[in-house]
């Protein structure tokens, strides 16, 4: 079994344990996250994820990587918890919080820009919903981290296509706007690890988007494409169905 | 008090390496020096306030003491959230420095800052000061120097004139002349408290620090006095006036308050120059 299914596994197991949501979301980064921690991350690199509504994704992703513990781990969600829903800094290895959207790009734009001064050669890597680049300020921070010509700035596009109601509203081309806006852009399959790891290790004298092309709820054939998984929770037999599906893959 | 807190910024620059001033495309000619000395560690945001914020963030996470300096209803309540989320939540060392309540007069609403204090207060976990001179507002940027947290400070562009430097307590004594009736003001209205006819009879205090008022001072104060009444240049509610109305019911100090400033509707029609504006806050006054 793989490290992306060990980590998928543990969301559906945490999700189902404590009834939460957002399980689409968070099967469709997981292949990114596995990458960028098995083989990108520095030690003197940084990771946010913008898309904070799938910090359940991360959070098994750096239990997987032995950061987050796994007592810590199930605290996931209970009352009285430090690892919130939406990604918290409270949370062994997290960097930053969000929740918010929109806001963890700029943030990454800021500890970019910290490095560019500093002459440092440490990276900033993200990861932003297609829906989260509906909000104004992830534009506004294409536009300085381009003026600033960060190099060192990753974003990556979870474009799975779908937002929380349906279908994203946005038809315009993502790869048009980000190179309109001057960043190097590049396309992958979301879920080749190979692609991932290659685009990611691609340099770039200018900022870089990777537009990762994803399904929601990757992984477990119910799921994909299917929104409802944006919101439903798992009862005993979706996730028996879920979990079979997940290790026949 | 605009050149006295951007030439003491100057000097915290000179002495503290981790300094960095981020503006939203403000300030013409303010920060030359800056741009001169210390090319790195100026960075023009451009007009995008909630990016600027994010920024600010990010820099402190990566050690940086963040400055940001703008007009004060475009770094507070455009970009709330990333002040709250990113700034607040995250206990970062983001200071951001704006010139507000009516100082852009004639400009009108737009440029207005009447409820900044207010929502900052209620967010919490950021320093507001509010200095009513040049001596006020350099130790408003002094006390950033000595912290690693979150605060915000509004100045304005009229103030009170300072000929010495006088000790600096949290509420400072401006005039006392043993009357029985008080004003507490904050910012720098305080000088047109002062010129103001309708207030001769008051004594007069200044509250600059409004997230840490020192409560003894202020309760042995206010003891002296029957009546209180508050001016500031910011709206009624949720600023210095309801701190002061807290205060009352948090102790069970049964005085009368009034509470002299601006409503949320005050400039929605007609607008004119700051001195206008003021006057027409403190002729409020005439009913007491």
């Amino acid at each position: 079994m793989g490290k992306t299914t060990d980590i998928r596994t543990k969301i559906l197991q945490i999700s189902y344990k404590k009834q939460c949501g957002h399980i689409g979301s968070n099967l469709s980064i997981v292949d990114i996250l596995d990458v960028i921690y098995g083989k990108i991350l520095n030690p003197y690199d940084k990771f946010v994820l913008s898309k904070g509504h799938a910090g359940l994704a991360l959070y098994a992703t750096l239990n997987q990587y032995g950061i987050l513990s796994d007592s810590e781990l199930q605290t996931y969600y209970d009352d009285d918890s430090l690892l919130n829903g939406h990604v918290s800094h409270n949370a062994s290895g997290v960097f930053v919080s969000t929740g918010a959207l929109g806001h963890g790009a700029s943030i990454a734009c800021g500890v970019a820009l910290s490095s560019k001064i500093n002459g440092s050669n440490s990276k900033v890597y993200t990861i932003i919903g297609d829906g989260e680049c509906q909000q104004g300020s992830i534009w506004e921070m294409a536009m300085f981290a381009h003026s600033y010509q960060l190099s060192n700035l990753t974003m990556i596009v979870d474009n799975n296509k779908l937002q929380a109601l349906g279908n994203l509203i946005d038809r315009t081309s993502l790869k048009d706007k980000w190179n309109a806006f001057g960043w190097t852009t590049l396309q992958v399959n979301g879920h080749n690890q190979n692609q991932l790891k290659e685009s990611l290790e691609t340099i770039c004298s200018r900022p870089k988007c990777i537009i990762a092309y994803t399904i929601k709820g990757y992984g477990v054939s119910f799921m994909e494409n299917n929104n409802d998984w944006h919101y439903n929770t798992l009862s005993k037999q979706t996730y028996d169905m879920a979990l079979k599906g997940l290790y026949e893959k | 008090m605009r050149n006295k807190v951007v030439s003491q910024l100057y000097e915290v620059f000179k002495n503290v390496d981790r300094t960095i001033l981020l503006v939203g495309d403000l300030g013409h000619k303010l920060f030359d020096k800056f741009k001169e000395n210390f090319p790195d560690r100026f960075i023009n945001c451009g007009i995008a306030q909630q990016n600027m914020i994010g920024l600010a963030s990010g820099l402190a996470l990566s050690g940086w003491k963040v400055y940001v300096y703008s007009i004060a209803t475009f770094p507070t309540i455009r970009c709330l959230q990333q002040i709250r989320n990113d700034v607040v939540y995250h206990k970062l060392d983001v200071n951001i420095i704006a010139t507000s309540g009516l100082t852009y007069g004639k400009l009108g609403f737009s440029h207005h800052t009447i409820e900044d204090v207010a929502v900052l207060r209620s967010i919490g976990g950021i320093q507001i000061y509010s200095p009513a001179d040049e001596y006020q507002a350099i130790q408003c940027v002094k006390s950033t120097v000595n912290r690693e947290t979150p605060s915000y400070t509004r100045i304005t562009n009229n103030y009170l004139q300072c000929k010495t430097q006088v000790s600096y307590p949290h509420i400072r004594n401006v005039r006392t002349l043993g009357f029985d009736k008080v004003i507490l003001v904050s910012g720098g209205i305080l000088s047109d408290v002062l010129n103001n006819k309708i207030f001769e009879d008051y004594d007069i205090y200044s509250i600059p620090f409004l997230t840490s008022i020192d409560e003894k001072e202020l309760h042995r104060v206010i003891d002296q006095y029957s009546e209180i009444t508050t001016i500031e240049q910011h709206n009624i509610s949720g600023g210095l006036g309801t701190l002061i109305s807290e205060f009352l019911t948090d102790n069970n100090i049964n005085k009368k308050l009034f509470k002299i400033g601006t409503r949320s509707s005050f400039s929605f029609k007609r607008t004119g120059s700051r001195d206008f504006l003021v006057d027409k806050i403190l002729s409020q006054g005439k009913v007491l």
